[in-house]
């Protein structure tokens, strides 16, 4: 037995046919369980359909799914927006007016084909007021409410996810931010790349007075024009020079420091010392020393660092013994006055006595004597020595006395110590194969000698202690030539004399003619 | 009260929690609840009371007891003037949905008349004016309307014109409607998280 239910309301009538296979004798209501066919009509329209369970429950569901459209504002992606009409389908979307249209491919007719019904196979169109549609919705509602209208089917209410939401976005759409950002960034690169590089200049020092550079300086340390004194640090971008060669000149030229007032140590030291001067100063000046020395009047600041006037005296002392080789002409003691700057080379020269004047060409001063081409530079630290040449003593070198003076000779000032184990090693063992190179062994002494060697870095040595009683009653080194004082003082690498730092060994000479040296 | 005595409400059981985010209610749904007993408030002069009335009968005085509570879960609307920074929860959000299905259920009889009219003045040209009932709906709704919401919020002003506001009084007209069907509270509970769940 069919069972006809209708569910009706002013713009929208539902009726379900069906059978019922739970029948239960007794029920004033039979339950319609097995759904035959649904018919669903739209009186304002004057338009039906009808379809089968399957169709139902899809129409159902597209139905509820625009109604919480309508609720949220969302519309679900599962709502299709256009129709396959090769199958039965249904969508609803919004139209103008605030319509609603649905859109309907209905399956065949169960029953066979009807005039008032829709042709299958083909897409009708109804335009639905707000009210047709809610009564559409209510209607499928009370179908499912209905507690004896297929029990077994429910309506599923679910959120429309995020996710789907994303999803059903066209992916160039999506894309499309993502790429117009790209190319942005690409297009400024581009852009941004064409910029010149900054160019990186280094910080001109624009603190102290540079000199106007000479054409002869080679080497590319810094001038040192307006240097206090007694600098102890040298300064990191000059080039160390080695230890002063006995060549004269380029030694003189290479030299980087400025020579300004080659006369300028005679003014000033005349100051210091009033009584000497005047009648020097009186010189004829024919050599080209006392012109330059003659040139100049702006006064030169002497050199107070005891270390350093140390340091310079060796130097000169050990300048003028190896460049002094035709000792003949010093029958006399030929006395010079002579001003040297901080890297120790010979700025000017005063003859003492008038045979020194006249001898000055036979004395290694005139070579050794640098005049630099410009002579506007003022100011360059100097130092003054008394130098004498004669045949008896070869080269001495005393210091003049300077203002801050007082304390005692240089000998008393003393050398650094040399701490570096690597250089003391490397220093060992140069001092030990020039001894055994210059030792012979019958030279070796009765007794064992032991002497204290001060060498330098480079094994060098500079002076000797004796050490035991053997030695000291001796006196002499056994290889005095071994030891230079002019050993003692190196060229820093601000180019300045400096006194080099020292090691001490002990030396030992056996009997046996073998040589040891301790640290 | 802020009190999770779903559990102990039968009424509120009937609708599921969705999966969201420390149990809130995301912004759209509390601006939607808010809104939509505004419509509600503006249909039945005696909207307010109603409310706390509905509470009442549907045993919900845990959650609604009193219309400071009812105003502290309302003013969570993002776009009210005084907006209360706290959080609705799910149990207080589906209090607010149930009443204002129940009530809406109440007033479908109106619902319906008011946007059968709606219908009949757009077929005909004419303005909302010439319905005594709608006009009176719709000038009530701007009225409550300009006077809660914040009006330098961009959300709001966008209803600026009173043809902005017009519009969305009958669009809220329509969703009471939905509400009012047999599976409406279900609908309308679950459509107040479109969009926010993952």
């Amino acid at each position: 037995m069919t069972i006809q239910r209708q569910y009706s309301l002013p713009n929208c009538v539902l009726t379900l046919e069906g059978m019922d296979s739970l029948a239960e004798l007794g029920d004033a209501r039979p339950t319609l369980s097995v759904l035959l066919k649904v018919t669903c009509q739209f009186p304002a329209h004057n338009f039906s359909f009808a379809c089968d369970r399957t169709f139902f429950e899809q129409f159902a569901r597209v139905v509820s799914q625009y109604a919480q459209s309508g609720l949220s504002g969302i519309r679900s992606p599962q709502l299709p927006l256009t129709l396959d009409t090769h199958q039965p389908n249904i969508t609803l979307m919004p139209a103008e007016g605030g319509k609603h249209k649905l859109l309907l491919v209905p399956p065949p007719n169960p029953e066979g084909p009807d005039e008032q019904t829709a042709r299958p196979g083909q897409v009708t169109e109804i335009l639905l007021t707000p009210l047709q549609l809610f009564d559409l919705v209510e209607t499928i509602d009370q179908v499912y409410g209905d507690p004896k209208t297929l029990p077994d089917a429910q309506q599923l209410f679910a959120p429309v996810s995020r996710h789907d939401l994303a999803n059903a976005e066209p992916l160039v759409q999506r894309a499309a931010p993502v790429a117009v950002g790209a190319s942005g960034l690409a297009v400024a690169a581009g852009v941004l790349f064409l910029l010149p590089v900054p160019k990186v200049q280094q910080p001109k020092d624009v603190l102290r007075p540079k000199p106007t550079p000479t054409p002869q300086s080679q080497a590319s340390p810094q001038p040192q024009a307006q240097v206090p004194p007694s600098p102890s640090r040298p300064e990191p971008s000059v080039k160390s020079i080695a230890p002063a060669s006995p060549a004269a000149s380029p030694v003189a030229v290479a030299s980087p420091a400025p020579n300004p007032n080659p006369n300028t140590a005679s003014p000033k030291t005349a100051s210091l010392n009033t009584g000497e001067i005047i009648p020097t100063a009186k010189a004829p000046s024919t050599t080209a020393g006392s012109q330059a020395a003659d040139a100049l009047i702006a006064p030169a600041k002497p050199i107070t660092n005891r270390s350093q006037l140390a340091a310079l005296e060796r130097y000169l002392y050990g300048e003028l013994n190896n460049a002094w080789k035709d000792r003949q002409a010093a029958t006399i003691a030929l006395n010079y006055r002579v001003s040297v700057g901080e890297d120790g080379s010979i700025i000017g020269y005063l003859p003492e006595n008038v045979l020194a004047q006249s001898a000055v060409n036979q004395t290694p001063l005139p070579e050794l004597l640098f005049t630099p081409l410009d002579r506007s530079r003022t100011g360059e630290p100097t130092a003054s020595f008394q130098v004498s040449f004669s045949q008896a003593e070869g080269v001495q070198v005393t210091p003049m006395k300077s203002v801050s003076s007082g304390d005692g000779a240089p000998q008393q000032v003393q050398s650094p110590r040399l701490n570096d184990g690597l250089l003391r090693a490397e220093a060992r063992t140069s001092l030990e194969k020039s001894l055994r190179s210059a030792w012979s062994r019958d030279r070796a002494p009765s007794m064992p000698l032991m002497y204290d060697v001060q060498v330098n870095r480079t094994g060098e040595g500079v002076n000797f202690k004796a050490a035991n009683r053997s030695a000291a009653s001796k006196g002499q080194f056994p290889l005095p030539q071994l030891l230079k004082l002019s050993n003692s003082v190196i060229k820093g690498a601000n180019g300045k004399i400096q006194l080099a730092p020292l090691a001490e060994f002990r030396v030992i000479f056996w009997p046996d003619g073998s040589i040891d040296v301790r640290p | 009260m802020t009190t999770d005595s779903s559990a102990s409400l039968p009424v509120l059981d009937r609708l599921p929690d969705p999966p969201v985010k420390d149990g809130e209610c995301p912004r759209r749904a509390r601006q939607q609840l808010d809104l939509l007993l505004l419509a509600i408030e503006a249909l039945d002069l005696s909207g307010s009371e109603a409310i706390l009335y509905c509470a009442r009968d549907l045993e919900l005085t845990s959650i609604i007891g009193n219309r400071v509570n009812l105003w502290r879960l309302r003013a969570t609307n993002p776009l009210r003037r005084a907006v209360q920074r706290r959080a609705l929860s799910l149990a207080e959000a589906k209090a607010l949905a149930t009443i204002t299905v129940y009530l809406a259920k109440r007033l479908t009889v109106l619902i319906r008349q008011l946007l059968l009219a709606c219908e009949r003045l757009e077929e005909q040209g004419l303005s909302t004016e010439h319905h005594f009932r709608l006009s009176d709906y719709l000038e009530r709704f701007r009225s409550h309307f300009r006077a809660r919401m914040n009006p330098r919020r961009s959300a709001v002003t966008v209803y600026s014109t009173d043809e902005a506001l017009n519009a969305l009084a009958i669009n809220l007209l329509q969703q009471l409607l939905y509400c009012t069907a047999t599976a409406g509270l279900e609908r309308f509970w679950i459509s107040l998280f479109d969009g926010e769940v993952a």
